[in-house]
Order: structure tokens, then sequence, then C-alpha cells
């Protein structure tokens, strides 16, 4: 991975924190908005971008006749994912090593 | 290159405090499940003592009924306190994961004293077959909500060893339940006849409320459901 060629999904730091949030499981959109402490226009955006991405998975069913999203990190997300964290390391050792 | 490098900080630091924050942290966790461990053996002696206060002094003694209404409210109090110094005071140590669990323990131990007390005073006073069986199922209000949230514990912090146990207790539990079977319990030259239930009860509200909280602790210890920050 190179800088110019870091996917769109991890341009903001509310995908990011969206992703590392369901690095440990499926969240509901309120876990999510509890975890980032985002408004709801702004993860909702988010989420959606994500899931078209193809990064996310959203299961839509309904709790005490309510509506409830949940969302989980798709295979090709968490690829994607380690692929990044291990960009950032090597951007970093290299950095030290040229110091 | 600077600015790319500050980025890279910015979002490892970002991802290590979520990761942080949804990780199954059961540090404060396993300290609560040790306190109410303790605070049921401390019940456990009080319940006793007064049971031999009683035998000693007598019924309608000032000391023996006051001392009565203290027990009577130990235990809720006592979970009180510890539920609010773990979710209140330790909310800076516990992550998103250990404040949801905590909050359900909280709850269920809490609600099933508060859920027995009322049961225990809508029971009638007096001495027929059908009053002495409801006064044996004053402990399923107590335990039941317990296996429950033990079942819940097991799922939610994927230990499978925990759920399997509580299937066992549960099914013992039963078996002992439903055989009515009661022990002679002797203690300085005084008998009590308890059901082996409730002596069931007592032990996995102390010794296995203790054991869990040994458990998870050496599970924290090895980083058993961590990730690598």
């Amino acid at each position: 991975m190179e800088i110019s060629s870091i996917p769109e999904a991890f341009q903001t730091s509310l995908r990011i924190a969206i992703l590392s949030a369901l690095i440990s499981g499926t969240k509901t959109f309120k876990d999510l908005k509890q975890i980032t402490g985002a408004t709801d226009g702004n993860l909702g955006a988010q989420l959606r971008k994500l899931e078209e991405f193809e990064y996310i998975t959203v299961n839509k069913n309904f709790v005490k006749r309510k509506p409830q999203s949940s969302y989980t990190i798709t295979k090709y997300g968490l690829k994607q994912f380690k692929d990044y964290v291990n960009f950032l390391g090597s951007l970093l050792q290299n950095y030290d090593d040229e110091k | 290159m600077e600015e790319n490098v500050k980025r890279a900080m910015d979002d490892i630091s970002l991802i290590k405090h979520v990761i942080i924050q949804t990780q199954k942290d059961f540090s404060v966790f396993s300290s609560f499940f040790i306190w109410i461990g303790g605070i049921n053996f401390i019940n456990w002696v009080l319940e006793y003592s007064l049971y031999f206060m009683r035998r000693v002094i007598g019924y309608n003694s000032l000391y023996y009924i006051v001392c009565s209404k203290i027990i009577q409210f130990f235990l809720v109090i006592s979970y009180i306190v510890c539920y609010t110094y773990c979710y209140k005071c330790k909310r800076n140590s516990l992550n998103f994961w250990g404040s949801k669990m905590i909050k359900i323990w909280g709850g269920i131990l809490i609600g099933s004293q508060f859920f027995s007390f009322l049961y225990v005073n809508m029971i009638a006073q007096n001495n027929s077959d059908v009053v002495n069986v409801l006064w044996r199922c004053k402990e399923l209000m107590i335990i039941v909500p317990v296996f429950i949230a033990l079942f819940m514990t097991g799922i939610l912090a994927e230990r499978r060893i925990i759920t399997v146990v509580t299937a066992i207790i549960s099914l013992l539990y039963i078996a002992m339940f439903t055989s009515m079977k009661n022990i002679n319990f002797s203690i300085l030259g005084y008998t009590k006849q308890l059901s082996i239930s409730s002596i069931l009860i007592n032990v996995i509200m102390t010794l296995g409320m203790v054991l869990l909280g040994m458990y998870l602790r050496k599970e924290e210890e090895t980083d058993g459901n961590k990730f690598d920050t």
C-alpha cells in the first residue's frame, strides 16, 4: 500500500474508528454511536459508505417493535484493515530508520 | 513526509483507543465477582451467627431484633455498594464491554434481592403445606437469575467452560431442589436443618463467585481475549 493508494474507507477518522470497533464483533448502531461519540447523521452516512465499499454488512431487524441495525466487518474489510495497520506500522518504521 | 507520519501516528492512536474500548477486558469484572463471593460469605456467617444468637438469647431480645433487621438488608446494601463502586468509581478502568457486563450483573443481583424481598412479604403467614412450599421457592428467585447471568457471561465472554459448568450446576441444582432432601448442620452444640439445594446456593454464591473471579483474572493475565494493540 502507498500513501497515494490508501483506500477511501480509511480517509476519515470516523470510518477508522468504526472498523476498529467492529474488530471485536458485531455492534449495533447505538453501540457504535456510544463508542465513537459521533452524531446520528454522520455515523449513518459513514456506515453507508463502508457498506458500499463492502467493508461491512448490515443486518436489520426489529427488537421490541423498534428497528435495530447491527453491523459486522466482512472478511474483505478485515483484510483491508490489517493491511492498513501494517502500512501505518511500516511508514513509522521507515521514518525511524531515516532519522 | 512529516505530515504523513503525524497522520499515521494519529490513526494508530485512534485504532488503539477504540480497540481497548471494545475488547473483552475482565480486570474490573473479575474483582466484582471476588467481592460478590466475599459479601455472600460474610452474609452466610452473619445469618448463622444470628441463628445461634436466637437460640441463646431468644426471639424477643432487642439485640436479636435489631441484628436481624440489619442482616436482612446486608446483602442488598452490599450489592448496591459493590455495584456503585465498580460502575461509578472504577468507570475510567471499565471499557464498553466491561460496563455492559457490570450493568447486567448489578441489575440481576440487586433485582433478585428486591423481588425476593417482595415475594417473602407477600406470602401468607401460616403453617400450611402450600406456604411451606412457597417458602422453599424463595431460593428460586435468587438463583435462577444468577444462572441466566452466568450463561450470558459465558456466551458474551466467549468462554465455553463458564457455559458448560453453569449447565452442569443448573442440572445439579434442579435435581437437589426437586429431591427436597435436608441435612442436619451442627455447630457449637446447636443443630440446624438445611435443604441440600440451599447449601448448593451458598456454595455457588461464595466459592463459585470467587472461583469465577479468579478464572477471569487468570484469563486477563494471559491476555485471553485481547487484541495486540
